[in-house]
């Protein structure tokens, strides 16, 4: 991929593309439209994302927003105009150049790049993935140009395109084939080996027979014909396309002769192996099951018996607490009683010392007024000390 | 014109070292195993082509896997 500086370039080119959606019959494209938005993440490096949305638009146009790490949302990058259609499945487009110019490779529309993933997201508005996986038709590659494109001349520049597309996709497949059978045939022990690959690249080799018949027999294709001696190198093309046909047609022969049946004997081993494995485990889940039923079942009797003697214990404690609440609650009650009677006795006799008390009290109050007389004082406080001496002596009797 | 007879073992290194990166930026890959085999593996399905911004990215795809598997 040649690098111009943009230095170099116009600040807006015009470039063109022609899309080739691959088509069985003749029709109008318009109306096998299934959807109209994609969204998808074309990178295919973590952390670095380019999320691409591809829009149908009702004109036919196809608007295209991106978002990468940078950014938060959608925006707008590119507008492919629709130009023209054919009826053997190429549209034309045009578009305003897009250049970075910082780097070399990268998300870009110029007169020598079409980003395949974006060709293949467009394919999709109009093309259901048969005979191959989805990521599989990923491998067609746009035609672009400065100039705009004929595409219903004999012979344009866009068909003689995909015709070496075509060829160049052939002609990898019949070399990987070919390298496959070698490989297998060299092998000493294929007996438990599944083979997918094979049986994939053939499928897709004839789904391109298919497809790319259209182009390949379209009457537009006057020169890239065996029986065409106009010009060599289509010739040449066309022979080389027919005969990888036949080559494939011819390995694939072989395939069902020799190694179909290696992979149709593994599958079936490996089939009566899940089986035993299935029913051994079955087996053995039965077994299980059963013995920890048993155990299950003995235990809960042992639990019963061991509820049933825990309740008669239970009941006899029971009993015996009740018998001896009672003796404890009649022997208090006799010891309350024992201890009243002494109380009664107790209060009596403090009221009993009380009114002694009270009565010493009021001899000492009349003697209180003749304290004045003081022949007579001494022998009143004689008196006084003996009626407190008294009073001391009740006190400390009671 | 070459075929693909004398480069058997070419492609079987070239797959190997495809199958043991996964995927990477184009750049790299061409560098590794030449353009011819980039060519030839997206041709056939075994690597499928991406983008970033600013980078041709590439992954090997589930036929790439099972094919190198079974010639190994």
């Amino acid at each position: 991929m040649d690098f111009v500086h943009p230095f170099f370039m116009p600040k807006h080119m015009t470039c063109y593309a022609v899309l080739w959606i691959p088509t069985i019959v003749y029709r109008n494209l318009n109306e096998v439209v299934t959807t109209t938005v994609k969204e998808t993440n074309i990178s295919d490096i973590e952390g670095n994302m380019l999320n691409v949305r591809v829009r149908l638009l009702e004109n036919e146009s196809i608007d295209i927003d991106i978002y990468s790490n940078a950014e938060s949302d959608y925006k707008h990058y590119i507008t492919l105009t629709f130009v023209k259609p054919s009826y053997n499945g190429l549209r034309l487009y045009s578009y305003e150049y897009t250049v970075d110019s910082q780097y070399e490779d990268g998300f870009r529309f110029t007169d020598k790049t079409f980003p395949e993933a974006i060709y293949h997201i467009i394919k999709e508005f109009y093309h259901e993935h048969d005979f191959h996986e989805l990521a599989n038709d990923a491998s067609l590659i746009a035609y672009t140009s400065k100039n705009e494109v004929h595409i219903q001349n004999d012979d344009n520049p866009a068909l003689a395109h995909y015709l070496q597309r075509y060829e160049f996709i052939l002609r990898a497949i019949v070399d990987n084939i070919h390298e496959w059978l070698e490989a297998i045939r060299a092998k000493t022990d294929i007996k438990d080996q599944i083979f997918t690959s094979f049986p994939k690249m053939c499928l897709k080799a004839r789904g391109y027979e298919v497809y790319m018949d259209a182009l390949y027999h379209s009457r537009y294709n006057k020169k890239c014909r065996v029986n065409c001696y106009d010009d060599r190198e289509l010739r040449q093309r066309a022979f080389n396309i027919e005969n990888a046909q036949r080559y494939i047609r011819a390995a694939e022969y072989e395939y069902s002769i020799k190694y179909q049946h290696n992979s149709s004997t593994a599958l079936q081993a490996i089939a009566e192996r899940n089986m035993k494995l299935v029913q051994e485990t079955a087996q053995q889940n039965m077994k299980l099951t059963q013995k920890t039923a048993q155990e299950n079942i003995n235990e809960v009797r042992k639990t019963a018996n061991l509820s049933t003697w825990w309740a008669l214990v239970s009941i006899v404690l029971g009993i015996v607490s009740i018998v001896y609440s009672v003796y404890t609650s009649h022997t208090s009650s006799k010891e309350l009683y024992k201890l009243q009677t002494k109380l009664e006795t107790t209060i009596e006799n403090v009221s009993v010392t009380a009114e002694e008390i009270r009565n010493q009290q009021s001899e000492i109050q009349k003697l209180l007024p003749e304290l004045n007389d003081v022949e007579s004082q001494n022998d009143k406080l004689t008196r006084i000390e003996r009626l407190i001496k008294m009073l001391q002596a009740t006190i400390n009797n009671k | 014109m070459e075929t693909g007879r004398t480069r058997k073992s070419e492609r079987l290194n070239a797959l190997a070292k495809v199958n043991d990166k996964e995927n990477g930026y184009m750049s790299e890959l061409i560098l590794e195993i030449g353009q011819k085999f980039v060519d030839e593996f997206i041709a056939v399905g075994f690597i499928i082509c991406g983008y970033t911004l600013t980078a041709k990215t590439w992954r090997v795809s589930e036929l790439g896997k099972e094919f190198y598997a079974e010639i190994k």
